[in-house]
Protein backbone atom coordinates (compact mmCIF):
# COMPACT_ATOMS: atom_id res chain seq x y z
CA UNK A 1 0.00 0.00 0.00
CA UNK A 2 2.42 2.49 0.75
CA UNK A 3 4.35 1.81 -2.42
CA UNK A 4 1.31 2.54 -3.94
CA UNK A 5 1.37 5.94 -2.33
CA UNK A 6 4.46 6.82 -2.59
CA UNK A 7 4.15 5.96 -6.65
CA UNK A 8 1.19 8.00 -7.12
CA UNK A 9 2.76 10.96 -5.34
CA UNK A 10 5.23 10.64 -7.93
CA UNK A 11 3.63 10.12 -10.99
CA UNK A 12 1.73 13.10 -9.93
CA UNK A 13 4.70 15.33 -9.71
CA UNK A 14 6.06 13.66 -12.85
CA UNK A 15 2.71 14.89 -14.98
CA UNK A 16 3.17 17.96 -12.93
CA UNK A 17 6.55 18.78 -13.92
CA UNK A 18 6.11 17.87 -17.59
CA UNK A 19 3.00 19.67 -18.31
CA UNK A 20 4.56 22.40 -16.80
CA UNK A 21 7.30 22.75 -18.90
CA UNK A 22 5.54 21.86 -22.35
CA UNK A 23 3.12 24.75 -21.85
CA UNK A 24 6.04 27.16 -20.92
CA UNK A 25 7.83 25.86 -24.25
CA UNK A 26 4.32 26.43 -26.47
CA UNK A 27 4.63 29.89 -24.59
CA UNK A 28 7.60 30.52 -25.97
CA UNK A 29 7.17 29.57 -29.51
CA UNK A 30 3.76 31.56 -29.52
CA UNK A 31 5.80 34.90 -27.81
CA UNK A 32 8.03 34.53 -30.49
CA UNK A 33 6.01 33.92 -33.52
CA UNK A 34 3.66 37.01 -32.57
CA UNK A 35 4.02 40.02 -34.24
CA UNK A 36 4.82 43.06 -32.36
CA UNK A 37 3.24 46.74 -33.29
CA UNK A 38 5.45 49.45 -33.92
CA UNK A 39 3.71 50.85 -30.42
CA UNK A 40 4.49 47.73 -28.64
CA UNK A 41 8.78 48.02 -30.36
CA UNK A 42 9.16 51.47 -29.38
CA UNK A 43 7.98 50.85 -25.83
CA UNK A 44 9.87 47.68 -25.70
CA UNK A 45 13.12 49.78 -26.54
CA UNK A 46 12.07 52.39 -23.79
CA UNK A 47 11.92 50.24 -21.46
CA UNK A 48 15.56 48.47 -22.30
CA UNK A 49 17.13 51.11 -21.92
CA UNK A 50 15.12 52.21 -18.69
CA UNK A 51 16.13 48.49 -17.35
CA UNK A 52 19.38 49.59 -18.94
CA UNK A 53 19.80 52.64 -16.73
CA UNK A 54 18.67 50.68 -13.14
CA UNK A 55 21.74 48.22 -14.39
CA UNK A 56 23.74 50.40 -13.82
CA UNK A 57 22.80 52.31 -10.88
CA UNK A 58 22.71 48.52 -9.29
CA UNK A 59 26.07 47.75 -10.58
CA UNK A 60 27.29 51.40 -9.24
CA UNK A 61 26.33 50.53 -5.75
CA UNK A 62 27.22 47.10 -5.41
CA UNK A 63 30.93 48.31 -6.60
CA UNK A 64 30.90 51.80 -4.05
CA UNK A 65 28.55 50.33 -1.35
CA UNK A 66 27.05 53.48 -1.52
CA UNK A 67 23.32 54.04 -0.91
CA UNK A 68 22.52 56.74 -3.36
CA UNK A 69 24.42 56.89 -6.77
CA UNK A 70 23.74 59.29 -9.45
CA UNK A 71 24.09 58.18 -12.75
CA UNK A 72 24.12 60.79 -15.79
CA UNK A 73 21.41 59.86 -18.57
CA UNK A 74 22.67 59.85 -22.03
CA UNK A 75 19.82 58.36 -23.97
CA UNK A 76 18.26 61.29 -25.57
CA UNK A 77 19.05 59.52 -29.12
CA UNK A 78 16.40 57.02 -27.95
CA UNK A 79 13.65 59.28 -26.99
CA UNK A 80 13.37 60.61 -30.67
CA UNK A 81 12.86 57.64 -31.22
CA UNK A 82 9.84 57.34 -29.71
CA UNK A 83 8.23 61.04 -29.62
CA UNK A 84 7.20 62.78 -32.73
CA UNK A 85 9.47 65.66 -32.13
CA UNK A 86 10.19 67.29 -35.68
CA UNK A 87 13.87 67.84 -35.77
CA UNK A 88 16.01 70.74 -37.96
CA UNK A 89 16.91 68.57 -41.01
CA UNK A 90 17.01 69.12 -44.63
CA UNK A 91 15.26 67.15 -46.82
CA UNK A 92 17.84 64.95 -48.36
CA UNK A 93 17.54 64.67 -52.67
CA UNK A 94 16.15 60.87 -53.49
CA UNK A 95 16.83 59.52 -56.79
CA UNK A 96 12.80 59.94 -58.56
CA UNK A 97 11.26 56.20 -59.25
CA UNK A 98 8.60 55.59 -60.89
CA UNK A 99 4.92 55.53 -59.47
CA UNK A 100 1.92 57.14 -60.23
CA UNK A 101 1.76 60.77 -60.60
CA UNK A 102 -0.83 63.72 -59.78
CA UNK A 103 -1.30 66.41 -61.73
CA UNK A 104 -3.81 69.81 -61.38
CA UNK A 105 -3.65 71.16 -64.12
CA UNK A 106 -5.47 74.59 -63.07
CA UNK A 107 -2.53 75.18 -60.05
CA UNK A 108 0.43 73.18 -61.92
CA UNK A 109 1.13 71.24 -58.71
CA UNK A 110 2.80 68.09 -59.38
CA UNK A 111 3.12 65.42 -56.46
CA UNK A 112 5.19 61.96 -56.98
CA UNK A 113 6.32 60.34 -54.12
CA UNK A 114 6.63 56.56 -53.28
CA UNK A 115 5.16 54.73 -50.46
CA UNK A 116 7.79 51.57 -49.33
CA UNK A 117 10.85 50.03 -51.16
CA UNK A 118 13.31 51.94 -48.85
CA UNK A 119 14.77 48.13 -47.43
CA UNK A 120 13.80 45.07 -48.65
CA UNK A 121 11.61 43.10 -45.78
CA UNK A 122 12.10 39.63 -47.51
CA UNK A 123 15.85 40.09 -47.06
CA UNK A 124 16.46 41.23 -43.69
CA UNK A 125 20.75 41.69 -42.58
CA UNK A 126 22.77 38.92 -41.18
CA UNK A 127 23.66 40.78 -38.55
CA UNK A 128 21.51 41.68 -35.32
CA UNK A 129 21.98 45.37 -33.47
CA UNK A 130 20.45 46.76 -30.35
CA UNK A 131 19.06 50.42 -30.76
CA UNK A 132 20.82 50.31 -27.12
CA UNK A 133 24.31 49.51 -28.91
CA UNK A 134 24.13 52.15 -31.24
CA UNK A 135 26.76 55.31 -30.95
CA UNK A 136 25.52 59.09 -30.48
CA UNK A 137 26.41 59.39 -34.02
CA UNK A 138 24.72 56.04 -35.42
CA UNK A 139 21.26 57.32 -32.65
CA UNK A 140 21.38 60.75 -35.01
CA UNK A 141 21.67 58.84 -37.85
CA UNK A 142 18.49 56.66 -37.16
CA UNK A 143 16.59 59.10 -35.78
CA UNK A 144 17.11 61.88 -38.40
CA UNK A 145 16.55 58.35 -41.37
CA UNK A 146 13.13 58.01 -39.47
CA UNK A 147 12.30 61.67 -39.74
CA UNK A 148 13.20 62.25 -43.15
CA UNK A 149 10.85 58.82 -44.23
CA UNK A 150 8.39 58.52 -41.75
CA UNK A 151 7.94 61.12 -39.17
CA UNK A 152 8.31 64.28 -41.78
CA UNK A 153 9.03 67.79 -40.61
CA UNK A 154 5.84 69.29 -41.57
CA UNK A 155 7.57 72.81 -40.96
CA UNK A 156 10.61 72.01 -43.01
CA UNK A 157 8.12 71.13 -46.13
CA UNK A 158 6.09 74.52 -45.17
CA UNK A 159 9.11 76.47 -45.45
CA UNK A 160 10.49 74.94 -48.38
CA UNK A 161 7.07 75.16 -51.07
CA UNK A 162 7.17 77.82 -53.29
CA UNK A 163 3.62 77.70 -53.65
CA UNK A 164 1.36 79.83 -51.49
CA UNK A 165 -1.88 78.13 -51.25
CA UNK A 166 -0.18 74.46 -50.63
CA UNK A 167 2.22 76.17 -48.11
CA UNK A 168 -0.85 77.58 -46.52
CA UNK A 169 -2.34 73.87 -46.42
CA UNK A 170 1.34 72.32 -45.29
CA UNK A 171 1.67 75.17 -42.18
CA UNK A 172 -2.16 74.46 -41.05
CA UNK A 173 -1.20 70.49 -41.40
CA UNK A 174 2.62 71.22 -39.67
CA UNK A 175 0.39 73.21 -36.36
CA UNK A 176 -2.40 70.56 -36.41
CA UNK A 177 0.52 67.81 -35.75
CA UNK A 178 2.48 69.14 -33.60
CA UNK A 179 -0.60 70.01 -31.73
CA UNK A 180 -0.57 65.89 -31.14
CA UNK A 181 2.78 65.92 -30.74
CA UNK A 182 3.37 68.42 -28.06
CA UNK A 183 0.87 66.28 -26.02
CA UNK A 184 3.00 62.98 -26.68
CA UNK A 185 5.90 64.98 -25.44
CA UNK A 186 3.62 65.92 -22.39
CA UNK A 187 2.95 62.38 -21.55
CA UNK A 188 6.51 61.53 -22.38
CA UNK A 189 7.89 63.72 -20.24
CA UNK A 190 5.55 63.32 -16.97
CA UNK A 191 5.45 59.86 -16.89
CA UNK A 192 9.10 58.39 -15.76
CA UNK A 193 9.23 54.53 -17.24
CA UNK A 194 12.62 54.39 -15.39
CA UNK A 195 10.63 52.57 -12.39
CA UNK A 196 7.05 51.45 -13.72
CA UNK A 197 5.48 51.75 -10.39
CA UNK A 198 5.94 55.28 -10.79
CA UNK A 199 3.44 55.76 -12.93
CA UNK A 200 0.88 55.03 -9.83
CA UNK A 201 2.43 58.40 -8.58
CA UNK A 202 2.21 60.35 -11.50
CA UNK A 203 -0.43 63.09 -11.26
CA UNK A 204 -2.65 62.26 -14.17
CA UNK A 205 -5.57 64.37 -13.64
CA UNK A 206 -3.34 67.18 -14.01
CA UNK A 207 -2.41 65.64 -16.99
CA UNK A 208 -6.04 65.49 -18.53
CA UNK A 209 -6.66 68.89 -17.89
CA UNK A 210 -3.74 69.84 -19.64
CA UNK A 211 -4.68 67.49 -22.78
CA UNK A 212 -8.48 68.59 -22.88
CA UNK A 213 -7.01 72.27 -22.89
CA UNK A 214 -5.20 71.63 -25.83
CA UNK A 215 -8.03 69.79 -27.36
CA UNK A 216 -10.15 72.66 -26.99
CA UNK A 217 -7.80 75.28 -28.32
CA UNK A 218 -7.46 73.04 -30.82
CA UNK A 219 -10.77 72.61 -31.83
CA UNK A 220 -11.17 76.13 -31.70
CA UNK A 221 -8.48 77.00 -33.93
CA UNK A 222 -8.69 74.89 -37.04
CA UNK A 223 -12.31 73.75 -36.88
CA UNK A 224 -13.03 76.20 -39.12
CA UNK A 225 -9.98 76.21 -41.43
CA UNK A 226 -10.22 72.73 -42.71
CA UNK A 227 -14.00 72.08 -43.99
CA UNK A 228 -12.75 73.34 -47.36
CA UNK A 229 -9.87 70.89 -47.83
CA UNK A 230 -10.26 66.77 -47.87
CA UNK A 231 -7.00 66.41 -46.51
CA UNK A 232 -7.07 68.16 -43.78
CA UNK A 233 -10.40 67.86 -42.89
CA UNK A 234 -9.35 63.83 -42.62
CA UNK A 235 -6.37 65.08 -40.46
CA UNK A 236 -7.98 67.46 -37.91
CA UNK A 237 -10.74 64.80 -37.57
CA UNK A 238 -8.26 62.22 -37.00
CA UNK A 239 -6.41 65.15 -34.72
CA UNK A 240 -10.00 65.36 -32.74
CA UNK A 241 -10.33 61.70 -32.95
CA UNK A 242 -6.82 60.99 -31.25
CA UNK A 243 -7.30 63.78 -28.23
CA UNK A 244 -10.67 62.27 -27.68
CA UNK A 245 -9.04 58.71 -27.77
CA UNK A 246 -5.77 60.11 -25.56
CA UNK A 247 -8.22 61.59 -22.75
CA UNK A 248 -10.02 58.33 -22.35
CA UNK A 249 -7.01 56.29 -22.23
CA UNK A 250 -5.68 58.77 -19.37
CA UNK A 251 -8.62 58.42 -17.57
CA UNK A 252 -8.52 54.25 -17.74
CA UNK A 253 -4.90 54.56 -16.80
CA UNK A 254 -5.70 57.16 -13.80
CA UNK A 255 -8.79 55.09 -12.75
CA UNK A 256 -6.20 52.06 -12.17
CA UNK A 257 -3.35 54.17 -10.49
CA UNK A 258 -6.46 55.91 -8.08
CA UNK A 259 -7.11 52.09 -7.17
CA UNK A 260 -3.45 51.38 -6.54
CA UNK A 261 -2.91 54.68 -4.09
CA UNK A 262 -6.51 53.86 -2.56
CA UNK A 263 -5.52 50.16 -1.25
CA UNK A 264 -4.63 49.86 2.35
CA UNK A 265 -3.42 46.40 1.86
CA UNK A 266 -0.04 46.13 0.73
CA UNK A 267 -0.09 42.78 -0.62
CA UNK A 268 -3.19 43.09 -2.74
CA UNK A 269 -1.88 46.42 -3.88
CA UNK A 270 1.28 44.28 -5.30
CA UNK A 271 -1.12 41.99 -7.35
CA UNK A 272 -3.35 45.45 -8.76
CA UNK A 273 -0.15 46.79 -9.64
CA UNK A 274 0.97 44.05 -11.55
CA UNK A 275 -3.22 43.56 -12.67
CA UNK A 276 -2.91 46.95 -13.69
CA UNK A 277 0.00 47.47 -15.67
CA UNK A 278 -0.81 44.91 -17.76
CA UNK A 279 -4.70 45.07 -18.38
CA UNK A 280 -4.58 48.77 -18.28
CA UNK A 281 -1.85 50.75 -18.16
CA UNK A 282 0.46 48.84 -21.25
CA UNK A 283 -2.33 48.36 -23.45
CA UNK A 284 -3.40 52.12 -22.90
CA UNK A 285 0.18 53.42 -23.30
CA UNK A 286 0.82 51.09 -27.15
CA UNK A 287 -2.85 52.46 -28.29
CA UNK A 288 -2.04 56.18 -27.58
CA UNK A 289 1.05 55.67 -29.60
CA UNK A 290 -0.59 53.61 -32.28
CA UNK A 291 -3.14 56.61 -32.30
CA UNK A 292 0.31 59.06 -33.13
CA UNK A 293 1.17 57.23 -35.88
CA UNK A 294 -2.16 57.02 -37.59
CA UNK A 295 -1.78 61.06 -37.70
CA UNK A 296 1.57 60.87 -39.06
CA UNK A 297 0.03 58.96 -42.00
CA UNK A 298 -2.86 60.88 -42.39
CA UNK A 299 -0.54 64.62 -42.66
CA UNK A 300 2.20 62.64 -44.98
CA UNK A 301 0.10 63.55 -48.64
CA UNK A 302 -0.50 67.05 -47.17
CA UNK A 303 3.43 67.21 -46.57
CA UNK A 304 4.45 66.04 -49.55
CA UNK A 305 2.22 67.71 -51.92
CA UNK A 306 4.31 69.39 -55.16
CA UNK A 307 7.10 67.75 -53.79
CA UNK A 308 8.90 65.08 -56.24
CA UNK A 309 11.15 62.13 -55.33
CA UNK A 310 10.19 61.46 -51.99
CA UNK A 311 9.92 57.55 -50.52
CA UNK A 312 8.29 57.02 -47.51
CA UNK A 313 8.88 53.76 -45.40
CA UNK A 314 5.59 51.43 -44.29
CA UNK A 315 4.65 50.79 -40.53
CA UNK A 316 6.21 47.79 -40.89
CA UNK A 317 9.58 48.97 -42.26
CA UNK A 318 9.33 51.35 -39.08
CA UNK A 319 8.80 48.53 -36.73
CA UNK A 320 11.82 46.26 -38.82
CA UNK A 321 14.39 49.05 -38.53
CA UNK A 322 13.18 49.81 -34.67
CA UNK A 323 13.96 45.92 -34.11
CA UNK A 324 16.93 46.21 -36.02
CA UNK A 325 18.84 49.14 -36.84
CA UNK A 326 21.09 46.86 -39.45
CA UNK A 327 18.69 47.96 -41.88
CA UNK A 328 19.97 51.00 -42.51
CA UNK A 329 23.08 51.51 -40.72
CA UNK A 330 26.22 49.24 -41.40
CA UNK B 1 11.84 7.52 20.27
CA UNK B 2 10.34 4.12 18.92
CA UNK B 3 11.50 4.11 15.24
CA UNK B 4 9.28 1.47 14.01
CA UNK B 5 6.28 3.58 14.94
CA UNK B 6 7.63 6.35 13.87
CA UNK B 7 7.55 4.34 10.16
CA UNK B 8 4.18 3.30 10.38
CA UNK B 9 2.95 6.73 11.11
CA UNK B 10 5.13 8.25 8.25
CA UNK B 11 3.12 5.07 6.10
CA UNK B 12 -0.79 5.49 8.01
CA UNK B 13 -0.62 9.42 8.02
CA UNK B 14 0.89 9.66 4.32
CA UNK B 15 -1.04 12.99 2.66
CA UNK B 16 -1.21 11.12 -0.84
CA UNK B 17 -4.14 13.17 -1.87
CA UNK B 18 -2.78 16.43 -0.61
CA UNK B 19 0.55 16.24 -2.22
CA UNK B 20 -0.62 15.30 -5.55
CA UNK B 21 -3.03 18.12 -5.63
CA UNK B 22 -0.21 20.23 -4.00
CA UNK B 23 2.25 18.81 -6.99
CA UNK B 24 -0.42 20.27 -9.51
CA UNK B 25 -1.24 23.84 -7.99
CA UNK B 26 2.41 24.46 -7.64
CA UNK B 27 2.74 23.51 -11.22
CA UNK B 28 0.24 25.63 -12.47
CA UNK B 29 0.99 28.67 -10.32
CA UNK B 30 4.85 28.24 -11.06
CA UNK B 31 4.21 27.91 -15.00
CA UNK B 32 1.69 31.12 -14.61
CA UNK B 33 4.32 33.05 -12.86
CA UNK B 34 7.11 32.04 -15.20
CA UNK B 35 4.83 33.47 -18.71
CA UNK B 36 5.14 36.69 -16.93
CA UNK B 37 8.59 36.66 -17.01
CA UNK B 38 8.75 35.63 -20.41
CA UNK B 39 6.25 38.49 -21.51
CA UNK B 40 8.45 40.72 -19.96
CA UNK B 41 11.70 39.47 -21.36
CA UNK B 42 10.34 39.79 -25.04
CA UNK B 43 9.01 43.33 -24.42
CA UNK B 44 12.36 44.36 -23.65
CA UNK B 45 13.83 41.90 -26.31
CA UNK B 46 16.19 40.91 -23.20
CA UNK B 47 16.41 37.65 -21.19
CA UNK B 48 16.84 36.36 -17.84
CA UNK B 49 18.63 32.89 -17.03
CA UNK B 50 16.80 29.87 -15.50
CA UNK B 51 18.06 30.50 -11.99
CA UNK B 52 17.05 34.58 -12.03
CA UNK B 53 13.47 33.27 -12.84
CA UNK B 54 13.59 30.88 -10.12
CA UNK B 55 14.59 33.51 -7.95
CA UNK B 56 12.01 35.71 -9.55
CA UNK B 57 9.30 32.90 -8.52
CA UNK B 58 10.33 32.18 -5.41
CA UNK B 59 10.14 36.19 -4.23
CA UNK B 60 7.43 36.68 -5.79
CA UNK B 61 4.67 37.36 -3.02
CA UNK B 62 1.45 36.44 -4.38
CA UNK B 63 3.36 32.94 -4.66
CA UNK B 64 4.58 32.82 -1.41
CA UNK B 65 1.88 34.11 0.85
CA UNK B 66 -1.61 33.16 -0.93
CA UNK B 67 -0.22 29.95 -2.71
CA UNK B 68 2.73 28.13 -1.70
CA UNK B 69 2.17 28.75 2.17
CA UNK B 70 -1.27 27.22 2.37
CA UNK B 71 -0.50 24.64 -0.02
CA UNK B 72 2.46 23.89 2.35
CA UNK B 73 0.28 24.27 5.58
CA UNK B 74 -2.76 21.83 3.82
CA UNK B 75 -0.14 19.18 3.18
CA UNK B 76 1.18 19.33 6.75
CA UNK B 77 -2.21 19.24 8.49
CA UNK B 78 -3.09 16.37 6.59
CA UNK B 79 -0.10 14.34 7.99
CA UNK B 80 -0.51 14.38 11.43
CA UNK B 81 -2.10 12.39 14.30
CA UNK B 82 -3.15 14.33 17.24
CA UNK B 83 -4.25 12.25 19.48
CA UNK B 84 -2.28 12.98 22.07
CA UNK B 85 -3.70 10.38 24.67
CA UNK B 86 -3.75 7.06 22.71
CA UNK B 87 -1.80 4.91 20.31
CA UNK B 88 0.97 7.29 19.82
CA UNK B 89 1.97 8.16 23.47
CA UNK B 90 1.87 4.23 24.47
CA UNK B 91 3.98 3.59 21.10
CA UNK B 92 6.38 6.41 22.28
CA UNK B 93 6.03 5.58 26.19
CA UNK B 94 5.95 9.66 26.59
CA UNK B 95 4.42 12.50 25.33
CA UNK B 96 7.50 14.31 24.42
CA UNK B 97 8.61 11.12 22.71
CA UNK B 98 5.15 11.97 20.73
CA UNK B 99 6.28 15.85 19.86
CA UNK B 100 9.41 14.84 18.69
CA UNK B 101 7.89 12.27 15.98
CA UNK B 102 5.71 15.02 15.29
CA UNK B 103 8.35 17.06 15.04
CA UNK B 104 10.17 14.50 12.85
CA UNK B 105 7.01 14.07 10.27
CA UNK B 106 6.77 18.07 9.79
CA UNK B 107 10.59 17.77 8.93
CA UNK B 108 9.73 14.74 6.20
CA UNK B 109 7.05 16.63 5.12
CA UNK B 110 7.92 19.72 4.56
CA UNK B 111 11.17 18.27 2.67
CA UNK B 112 8.54 16.13 0.15
CA UNK B 113 7.15 19.30 -0.57
CA UNK B 114 10.27 21.59 -1.02
CA UNK B 115 11.37 18.61 -3.28
CA UNK B 116 8.09 19.26 -5.26
CA UNK B 117 8.61 22.58 -5.52
CA UNK B 118 12.03 22.22 -6.56
CA UNK B 119 11.42 19.79 -9.34
CA UNK B 120 8.68 21.80 -10.76
CA UNK B 121 10.70 24.90 -10.56
CA UNK B 122 13.46 23.64 -12.09
CA UNK B 123 11.49 22.16 -15.20
CA UNK B 124 9.67 25.33 -15.93
CA UNK B 125 12.48 27.36 -15.94
CA UNK B 126 15.29 25.43 -17.75
CA UNK B 127 12.08 25.00 -20.37
CA UNK B 128 11.88 28.81 -20.76
CA UNK B 129 15.64 29.81 -20.12
CA UNK B 130 18.96 29.15 -20.58
CA UNK B 131 21.29 28.09 -17.61
CA UNK B 132 24.00 31.23 -16.67
CA UNK B 133 26.62 31.46 -14.22
CA UNK B 134 26.26 35.30 -13.96
CA UNK B 135 23.61 37.53 -13.26
CA UNK B 136 22.44 39.35 -16.38
CA UNK B 137 21.67 43.22 -17.17
CA UNK B 138 17.78 42.53 -17.66
CA UNK B 139 17.79 41.26 -13.75
CA UNK B 140 19.91 43.65 -12.37
CA UNK B 141 17.42 46.51 -13.94
CA UNK B 142 14.32 44.64 -13.02
CA UNK B 143 15.32 43.65 -9.67
CA UNK B 144 14.45 46.68 -7.53
CA UNK B 145 10.80 46.66 -9.11
CA UNK B 146 10.94 43.36 -7.73
CA UNK B 147 11.74 44.14 -4.24
CA UNK B 148 14.74 41.97 -4.77
CA UNK B 149 17.93 43.07 -2.39
CA UNK B 150 21.28 43.72 -3.48
CA UNK B 151 22.79 41.11 -0.60
CA UNK B 152 21.16 38.74 -3.41
CA UNK B 153 23.28 40.22 -6.07
CA UNK B 154 26.47 39.74 -4.69
CA UNK B 155 27.10 36.30 -5.07
CA UNK B 156 26.57 34.35 -8.01
CA UNK B 157 22.83 33.15 -9.37
CA UNK B 158 23.06 29.16 -7.78
CA UNK B 159 24.07 30.75 -4.19
CA UNK B 160 21.31 33.23 -4.30
CA UNK B 161 18.74 30.04 -5.26
CA UNK B 162 20.81 27.72 -2.46
CA UNK B 163 20.14 30.82 0.28
CA UNK B 164 16.45 31.51 -1.07
CA UNK B 165 15.27 27.74 -1.10
CA UNK B 166 17.22 27.21 2.75
CA UNK B 167 15.70 30.49 4.33
CA UNK B 168 11.99 29.80 2.48
CA UNK B 169 12.22 25.76 3.98
CA UNK B 170 13.08 27.35 7.80
CA UNK B 171 10.19 29.51 7.39
CA UNK B 172 8.18 26.99 6.48
CA UNK B 173 9.45 24.47 8.80
CA UNK B 174 8.46 27.04 11.79
CA UNK B 175 5.22 27.40 10.36
CA UNK B 176 4.84 23.65 10.05
CA UNK B 177 5.82 23.40 13.57
CA UNK B 178 3.17 25.97 14.65
CA UNK B 179 0.70 24.60 13.10
CA UNK B 180 1.14 21.14 14.89
CA UNK B 181 1.62 22.72 18.49
CA UNK B 182 -2.29 24.22 16.96
CA UNK B 183 -3.55 21.64 16.11
CA UNK B 184 -2.56 19.70 19.07
CA UNK B 185 -5.24 22.12 20.91
CA UNK B 186 -7.79 23.68 18.32
CA UNK B 187 -9.51 21.23 15.92
CA UNK B 188 -7.89 20.24 12.55
CA UNK B 189 -9.41 23.30 10.54
CA UNK B 190 -9.00 26.04 13.16
CA UNK B 191 -5.66 25.54 13.68
CA UNK B 192 -5.32 25.38 9.72
CA UNK B 193 -6.78 28.87 9.63
CA UNK B 194 -4.99 29.87 12.07
CA UNK B 195 -1.44 29.04 10.99
CA UNK B 196 -2.16 30.39 7.72
CA UNK B 197 -2.55 33.84 9.27
CA UNK B 198 0.24 33.78 11.33
CA UNK B 199 2.21 32.48 7.91
CA UNK B 200 0.85 35.49 6.30
CA UNK B 201 2.14 38.03 9.13
CA UNK B 202 5.21 36.36 9.18
CA UNK B 203 5.85 36.50 5.64
CA UNK B 204 4.79 39.79 5.61
CA UNK B 205 7.39 41.14 8.53
CA UNK B 206 10.45 38.77 7.09
CA UNK B 207 9.61 40.54 3.65
CA UNK B 208 8.67 44.70 5.05
CA UNK B 209 11.76 44.53 7.89
CA UNK B 210 14.07 41.47 6.35
CA UNK B 211 14.43 40.17 9.69
CA UNK B 212 15.69 36.42 9.55
CA UNK B 213 12.89 35.61 11.30
CA UNK B 214 12.62 32.11 9.60
CA UNK B 215 15.66 31.43 11.59
CA UNK B 216 14.88 33.14 14.89
CA UNK B 217 11.25 31.90 15.50
CA UNK B 218 12.56 28.46 14.35
CA UNK B 219 15.06 27.84 16.79
CA UNK B 220 12.44 29.14 19.41
CA UNK B 221 9.77 26.48 18.42
CA UNK B 222 12.49 23.86 18.78
CA UNK B 223 13.47 25.08 21.95
CA UNK B 224 9.83 25.21 22.96
CA UNK B 225 8.85 22.00 21.86
CA UNK B 226 12.20 20.37 23.91
CA UNK B 227 10.88 22.27 26.90
CA UNK B 228 7.32 20.92 26.37
CA UNK B 229 8.85 17.64 25.70
CA UNK B 230 10.02 17.96 29.73
CA UNK B 231 6.80 18.99 31.35
CA UNK B 232 5.35 16.26 33.08
CA UNK B 233 2.08 17.42 32.66
CA UNK B 234 0.16 18.17 29.32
Amino acid sequence: MKFVKITAVAAAIAVSAVLAAHFTREHINEVHEREKSLAEIILGNEAAAALENEAEKVEESLQTAVTEITTTVTEEPVETTTAVIPANTEVPEIPINTTASIEEEQENIVTDYQIGGLIDLNNPPENVISILALTSEQQALLSNYLIDHYFLDGFIFAQNEENPAVRERKYAAAEMESAAVQTVNMIMSTIDISNPMNIFNTDFADLIKKVTEIRVGFAANYGKESIEDDDLQKLYDGSIAYFDNLIASLEKINTAATDYKNSSNALLAASLAAKSLTETIIPESMNILEGSFDLVEASQPIFLENTVGHTLLTRDEVKAILSNPAYIIQ
Amino acid sequence: MNFRYLKISLTEDFPTFRLIIAAFVTAFAVTVTVYKHIDLSDSVSASFSAPETIILTLTDMINRVFIFLPLYIFVISGAKSTDLGNTGVIMQRSRPGLVTLEIIKVLFYTLIFFVILLIIVLATSNAAFPQAEDFTRTFFGASSSYGISSDVLRGTPLTAVVNLFTSMFLTYFTIGIINMFLSFMLKEEAAFVLTVIIGILSEILITAYRIPLSLSACAVFILASFLLMNKKNL
